[in-house]
């Protein structure tokens, strides 16, 4: 079936998938991401019945926890996606290009998923029609939402141009540009924060791109590596601009932590001990877990499962990192009445870690139907 | 015999509400040396505005400051300090919060989509996150805490999570419910050492105007920029 130039599965392929995944034949993956998705609808059921007030662990201290640590963290890895994208054309463009369609796939799908997951933060989420009937131009929120539509739609559409075999170079560079404008719009919406000595910076928009390179080269080499390893006669020579990739997204990543971290110390301001506070948690996990040991390992296992392992490692310490960052904003409260801590500290609730596990769960799950289906292929001649 | 100050301000009130309300600038101005540290403002405003757990919009901090022998406690009461130019307002994505004509930064309850950005970009932590707890019980708590309080001069009752004022932000709006029908804010009334000072800022004849003459006032984190239109003096 050819709908708009976009090849479309057979029903008897639809059926053919959803009998292998109903008789235990669809992968490990598959299951372990249907049952994430079902601890979602658990949490989602949660806070409609309950409330936040009795599912989340977020309160008037520390107003923002995991589910925007979530959004943060699959945003970013739908920019690295169109960066990843972007730059797999330019330089690597024969090697790049059979996975193209698989790379803007998962950014699409991760951009939704991180949508998701910050839907169920919001307290009145229905009321969501406002940001059109009563839009204020001076909030960052306001203009991310706005760019992230955008952004989304430009990936989307080239996807379908990808699909039909009519890559457009001028559609490329409107998603990246649309990308670095969206996901720097992000990185300002916390970095403009003057209150929040550990936001407030010019280096935050710059660090969001970063790491969104970082963590998006991370997943396409993990798509890339499975590529190579599932097709014999794939030489594997995507593998060698991943590693590239993933080796520059790791020591960008390495100097802007750094420099984060030395000039926070520096400072001076209200609230600046917030820095001294975490030096260990940003050594050892924002530098040394974050880049450093991804290299070590990425310079010495060879393969496509070298790619694999660097990568999983990166997106899982990534994580971390990413709750770190939103929460560390709120260690020291900004006024302490007598029953507030001199450092409050904050983990999040079992509902919120269900939240995280269906997004991400979302995101893998429709990847691997979508791959199952034969829908990620990119194939010549098709117009 | 010296009049009781809160008949003066009283008195002011009702003056500026006989002017346009663009006319009309509110603040308040609390005396530190006179404050004991009761905490009667808080439970006043809290009985007043009918908040739930985690939810005070005039909290009291105390420090213990110096060394024995020679040591004291401070106390520093802190509503929304209603800033002239508040980031709160700047980052609601839908402005749900703004600055009303005489200076009262509100929020609308119908339009909140408690994204708690605001909470974030407080420089004084005034406002908070309704996130629908109960004192009592986990689902629905006792009559005293689900009942309307008239904030906004409307009706709110903390009926359901589905419902505002819970999943909005809230915050210090100086009583306007009371302030329009010409009665103090209720931290100004159960302020047991006359500590806080309530009225019309752009009135020269009034109580606060004078008391804000004082070389010892100053306002709290200025260097922010923020102008608040809450003073202190020590």
């Amino acid at each position: 079936m050819n709908i708009y130039g976009i090849e479309i599965p057979e029903k008897e392929r639809f059926k053919e998938a959803i009998n292998d995944i109903l008789k235990g034949k669809g992968g490990t993956l598959i299951y372990l991401s249907i049952i994430g998705i079902i601890l979602g609808i658990y949490a989602v059921a949660r806070i409609v019945i309950e409330g936040h007030g009795y599912t989340t662990n977020t309160n008037s201290q520390v107003p923002w926890g995991l589910q925007i640590a979530t959004y943060v963290y699959l945003v970013l890895i739908s920019t690295g996606c169109t960066f990843v994208n972007f730059f797999g054309y330019i330089f690597y463009e024969k090697e790049y290009k059979p996975i193209s369609a698989r790379v803007l796939f998962m950014g699409i799908f991760t951009a939704i998923a991180g949508m998701g997951a910050l839907s169920t933060e919001l307290g009145h989420v229905e009321r969501l029609y406002n940001w059109l009937l009563s839009p204020n131009p001076t909030s960052a929120m306001w203009w991310m939402a706005v760019f992230y539509t955008i952004y989304v739609i430009v990936i989307a559409v080239e996807f379908i141009n990808i699909k039909r075999n009519k890559h457009s170079k001028g559609l490329m560079w409107t998603a990246f540009i649309a990308a670095i404008i969206t996901h720097s719009t992000l990185g300002a919406l916390f970095g403009a924060i003057e209150q929040r000595f550990y936001y407030y910076s010019a280096l935050f928009p710059i660090y969001f791109l970063i790491i969104a390179f970082l963590t998006g080269s991370a997943v396409v080499a993990i798509v890339a590596a499975i590529s190579v390893k599932q097709s014999p006669a794939n030489d594997g020579a995507l593998l060698k601009p991943m590693r590239n990739f993933m080796g520059i997204g790791l020591g960008l990543a390495f100097l802007l932590t750094l420099w984060r971290l030395l000039i926070g110390i520096y400072g001076q301001a209200e609230g600046s001990h917030i820095f001294e506070l975490t030096i260990w948690n940003q050594i050892i996990v924002g530098l040394f877990l974050a880049a450093v040991l991804p290299f070590i390992i990425m310079l010495y296992l060879k393969g496509p499962n070298s790619l694999i392992i660097t990568g999983l490692f990166i997106i899982a310490v990534q994580l971390k990192t990413r709750l770190d960052l939103v929460i560390s904003g709120f260690k020291m409260p900004l006024f302490r009445a007598y029953d507030i801590p001199e450092i409050i500290s904050h983990t999040p609730s079992h509902v919120e870690i269900f939240i995280f596990t269906a997004a991400a769960s979302f995101a893998i799950f429709v990847y691997l139907l979508a791959d199952k289906l034969g829908f990620l292929e990119v194939k010549e001649g098709v117009k | 015999m010296e009049r009781d100050i809160l008949n003066i301000m009283t008195e002011d009130l009702k003056r500026a509400l006989q002017k346009p309300m663009h006319k009309r600038k509110w603040g308040m101005t609390i005396d530190l040396k006179r404050c004991i540290g009761c905490h009667a403002c808080t439970t006043g405003c809290m009985s007043e505005n009918l908040s739930p757990p985690d939810i005070q919009y005039r909290p009291v901090a105390e420090e213990e400051v110096g060394e024995f022998p020679n040591v004291t406690v401070r106390f520093l009461p802190r509503p929304c300090m209603q800033c002239e130019n508040p980031p709160c307002t700047t980052v609601c994505p839908v402005k749900a919060t703004y600055t009303r004509e005489d200076g009262i930064v509100v929020i609308d309850y119908k339009k909140c989509v408690g994204c708690r950005y605001c909470l974030v970009a407080c420089p004084y932590a005034a406002r908070s996150t309704d996130s629908g707890l109960y004192y009592t019980g986990r689902f629905k708590g006792e009559t005293y805490e689900t009942e309307a309080n008239e904030e906004y001069g409307k009706s709110w009752a903390r009926t359901s999570h589905f419902k505002s004022p819970i999943g909005n932000a809230r915050k210090c709006h100086f009583c306007i419910h009371r302030i329009e029908k010409g009665i103090l804010p209720r931290c100004v009334t159960t302020c047991v050492g006359h500590a806080t000072y309530f009225g019309d800022l752009s009135d020269p004849e009034s109580l606060i105007t004078k008391v804000n003459t004082s070389l010892t006032a100053f306002k709290y984190k200025e260097l922010l920029g923020t102008k608040p239109r809450v003073t202190y003096i020590v």
